[in-house]
């Protein structure tokens, strides 16, 4: 660290920037989801979704589509997309490390075991549960995976009182690693069937959406979403360091524990759902940052609506590039996600070097 | 009305940090703190500052026990500047600034904010970088940035002025160059004089003979001398402190310490 | 509000909301009722756009000639031929609602091997028409998709005629299994040698359905579904016969590769080169052409009994 002060252009003062991205995700998050709901494999012209829109008449077929396909998985991308923004945002705050992501708690790791255990072994399972309740075995199964991992990430960090965020993320790999252990082995029994489903889910898909599924899981993403929001002052406090929030007036354990907490039941929440999308969580907040700054009052709800955004976008592209068949949207978020990490990695990189 | 601690011993593990320490800070007093390395400063300043509950004694916030306060309470009544690295992500100077006003949530206006933020900028000398952010900055404009915000987080709004505010220092000069060491403590030492009690840990004997009041010698835990700085500012007392020669020199009005073996 | 311009948006509605699309024929014209795997009676009225899920499906389709309404098929409908330039919309066990539903269907006939669920409820809830036809690994489900098919497309008299031929194929052929004296120990595998264990067939299989059919037992009958299996179970199993697609024995590079690989070199069906093989469609897809199927797998295990083609 030099003892050269660098000099720097006038810089746009913060607080207008922080203004202007706001609008502009918004903006984007509107736009986004307008396409989401107007483009697909079926075509439906605005003049019809006005019409639907509008409840006057219009072919049964379109308004089916519209309403009970398309409007419930726009509605889900958003939902999944703004949920893995926001919880990515309020973990890379709590561990203080910009390529934090919600799966170092475990929380996918624990539903994507889950599932798979469902999906292989749920076989003998099955004959206990009545037809109208088997849709909901999977997402029931993974949710509660998820807050299994959590909680076990969580006691292991914790001693007397105290969360350790250090230990958590070592609890945290192991957890992982353990649960990767699990998935591996039952991948390797698994049959050609369950493969296919097996690889479907951990590959991440919206294609599930319909109003009788999304509509229990939205509140177990949106809520706890909502309540993140409300953890700005916290998360920029500890930013400085957990010994200066607290001489900030933070209450840095009880802030730690809600924020796990939180982030386990909007993340399992989502994946119940969706399965395992990537990148989201990771790569959000940055462009966030990038664009208006680490204050938190930006980056929370900037990351839950670029979060959106952007997952109506790659929603959009699983669904057109291989029409009338659809790529896992895991996939396509990856591929998005990773040139665009490796480029803000890149700057970073180049940014310090001096 | 003090910021104090009394019979304060604190242990980790088998370590004994400190032992029966038993100081206040006035107001209008700056408190230094003195001591090698390891001799329990910093840990002695975080008992004042409230950060945990000692293994024995207790820390006291005008007579009434600090951990019954809670860090909100706490926050509103002391700032802290500790040494510590870069934020983890990219804050400006001034939003770390505006970082100290948080504990005065719902009891400031946004008008009230900008007042504290601009009076803390401006007392630091760090206006001129105020809207730079803190990765391009040197380790002493970092510093500085940090004293501002401890500065604003004192800004107590007009309806909250009453009750006596404390200011915490860990080694607030560490990376600063002479000129704003000396701006630093000067306007600390203003502060105090307008009625603030303050407590600093210095490395540096000159300046802890020149800006304080009185002066607490720590050594391996325990009060090895507590006084003015003329009393106890000497080499018989220092020495087997430091483990090194002292001579002392007069320059003008001021004594001043010389290391010479 | 009139009725007849407020029925049809109401239906839609209601399908929106997820509930089951009540099927009347208020207004419309009569349509054909068909037994489902489920014991659910659909009502087709209106074939004229068929998307067939399934290879067998649609190879029913082309047999009883209905194919110049099929508009689209899935990736693993491959005979015959034309069936590969039809529009694909992907795989069967991945489909995507909205895909299926822009070809604008008006039925979609499928195995219950099709998925995932929710798709094609959602293609249902859409008011397509979606038969769902069982995929038991048996004669009498062939003729249960061929009839069930025929019924589906008005094509009874062609359904009539093809199953009337595959009873009698499998009249021919169940006759002359059963007059083998012997019931030879096979096992068969649906992957092999591609890095990875070899998927063997195990109880509920396609496979394991054939090897029955043709009068043999499956030696690897203690797990179900395909399931990796060791090299040194496979000796101690000591089959007499291998099963494979051609596709399989391809993709290592001929029968005597596969032979040769450890876990069966020791094995009898490996000392007296006993391997019986067919197009991977052809022997597990349990459609029309099964009897020629089982024929070609008996006679590799009943070599002394003959099993001619029929005329």
């Amino acid at each position: 660290m030099s003892d050269l002060s660098i000099p720097a252009a006038a810089a746009v003062p913060r607080r207008v920037k922080r203004r202007l991205a706001l609008v502009v995700f918004g903006v984007a998050l509107g736009l986004a989801f307008l396409c989401g709901v107007g483009f697909g494999a079926v075509r439906i012209m605005p003049g019809d979704m006005l019409s639907i829109v509008l409840r006057s008449d219009v072919d049964p077929r379109l308004e089916a589509v519209f309403l009970a396909i398309r409007l419930p998985r726009a509605v889900l991308a958003l939902v999944v997309g703004a949920g893995l923004g926001i919880a990515g945002a309020s973990m890379q705050g709590l561990f203080r490390n910009p390529l934090a992501d919600p799966g170092l708690i475990g929380v996918s790791a624990g539903a994507a075991l889950a599932a798979v255990t469902v999906i292989v072994l749920g076989g003998s399972v099955l004959h206990l549960i009545t037809p109208a309740q088997r849709p909901w075995l999977l997402p029931a199964a993974s949710f509660i995976g998820g807050l299994i991992a959590t909680a076990l990430v969580y006691r292991m960090g914790t001693r007397g009182g105290t969360t350790s965020v250090a230990t958590m993320l070592l609890a945290g790999i192991a957890v992982n690693a353990l649960a990767a252990a699990g998935i591996g082995f039952l991948t390797y029994i698994a049959d050609e069937n369950q493969l296919r489903l097996l690889m479907f889910w951990t590959m991440g898909s919206l294609g599930a959406a319909s109003w009788g599924v999304i509509l229990p899981a939205l509140p177990l993403v949106v809520i706890p979403a909502l309540l993140l929001l409300r953890h700005h002052r916290a998360l920029d406090a500890m930013a400085l360091g957990e010994r200066e929030a607290s001489h900030l007036g933070i209450e840095v354990e009880g802030i730690k524990t809600r924020i796990v907490v939180l982030v386990a039941l909007c993340v399992g929440g989502a994946v119940s759902v969706s399965g395992i999308i990537g990148f989201v969580g990771l790569v959000v907040p940055h462009l966030v940052r990038l664009i208006g700054g680490p204050r938190h009052t930006l980056v929370l709800p900037g990351a839950a609506m670029l979060g959106g955004a952007l997952m109506l976008s790659a929603d959009l592209v699983a669904r057109l590039i291989m029409a009338p068949a659809e790529m896992p949207v895991g996939i396509v978020m990856a591929a998005l996600g990773a040139p665009v990490f490796l480029s803000i990695m890149a700057r970073r990189h180049a940014a310090t070097a001096l | 009305m003090t910021l104090a601690v009394h019979e304060l011993t604190q242990r980790i593990g088998r370590a004994t940090i400190l032992q029966d320490i038993s100081i206040e800070v006035r107001p209008g007093e700056m408190l230094g703190l003195l001591g090698p390395n390891g001799a329990g400063k910093s840990t002695l300043l975080g008992a004042l500052a409230g950060d945990f509950k000692p293994t024995a004694g207790r820390a006291s916030l005008d007579g009434q026990d600090l951990a019954r306060l809670d860090a909100l309470a706490r926050a509103r009544r002391r700032a802290v500047m500790r040494q510590h690295g870069a934020p983890a992500f990219d804050f400006t100077v001034r939003e770390i600034v505006e970082l100290g006003r948080s504990p005065w949530v719902g009891r400031s206006t946004t008008a009230d904010d900008r007042r504290a933020v601009s009076r803390a900028l401006a007392l630091a000398d760090v206006e001129r970088f105020a809207d730079r952010a803190t990765g391009t900055l040197s380790g002493g404009e970092r510093q500085r940035a940090q004293f501002a915000r401890a500065l604003a987080q004192l800004d107590a709004p007009p309806s909250q002025v009453a009750a006596q505010r404390y200011l915490l220092l860990d080694e607030p000069t560490s990376s600063l160059d002479l000129s704003h060491q000396h701006a630093l403590l000067t306007s600390v030492r203003r502060l105090a004089a307008d009625g603030l009690g303050v407590c600093v840990v210095l490395h540096d004997l000159n300046l802890a003979a020149r800006y304080c009041d009185r002066v607490l010698v720590l050594r391996q835990g325990r009060a090895h001398a507590m006084g003015t700085p003329l009393e106890v500012l000497t080499p018989a007392t220092l020495e087997p402190v430091y483990d090194v020669r002292f001579a002392a020199l007069q320059a003008g009005d001021a004594t001043m310490l010389a290391v010479i073996g | 509000m009139s009725g007849s311009i407020l029925l049809p948006r109401r239906r839609a509605l209601i399908a929106a909301a997820g509930v089951p699309l009540l099927l009347t024929t208020r207004g419309a014209a009569a349509g054909v009722r068909v037994r489902d795997a489920r014991g659910q009676e659909i009502e087709i009225k209106d074939a004229s756009r068929i998307v067939a899920v399934g290879g067998s499906v649609t190879e029913v389709i082309y047999a009883l000639g209905g194919e110049k309404n099929l508009v689209a098929t899935d990736s693993t409908s491959l005979f015959p031929a034309a069936a590969r330039e039809t529009p694909k919309i992907g795989y069967m066990r991945t489909l995507s609602a909205e895909g299926v539903l822009s070809l604008r269907p008006s039925v979609v006939i499928t195995t219950t091997a099709a998925g995932p669920e929710a798709a094609l409820r959602q293609i249902a809830d859409a008011g397509v028409a979606v038969l769902v036809l069982s995929d038991d690994y048996s004669f009498d489900a062939v003729i249960a998709k061929i009839e069930g098919i025929g019924r589906a497309l008005r094509l009874d008299k062609a359904a009539a005629d093809l199953t009337a031929k595959v009873r009698a194929d499998t009249a021919d052929v169940t006759a002359r299994v059963a007059q083998s004296k012997t019931r030879p120990r096979a096992l068969s595998f649906l992957t092999f040698g591609q890095g990875g264990a070899p998927q063997a067939a195990g109880r509920m299989t396609a496979a394991d359905g054939i090897i029955r059919l043709a009068g043999g037992v499956n030696v690897f009958d203690a797990w179900s579904g395909y399931k990796p299996m060791t090299p040194e179970a496979t000796v101690a199993a000591a089959p007499e016969v291998i099963m494979v697609g051609t596709q399989t024995i391809e993709a290592i590079g001929g029968v005597d590769k596969i032979l040769a690989d450890p876990a069966l070199a020791l094995t009898p069906a490996a000392t007296h080169k006993r391997v019986a093989s067919a197009d991977a469609l052809l022997l597990l897809g349990f459609g029309p052409r099964t009897p020629q199927a089982v024929r070609i797998v008996a006679r590799v295990f009943h070599p002394d009994i003959e099993f001619p083609d029929p005329r």
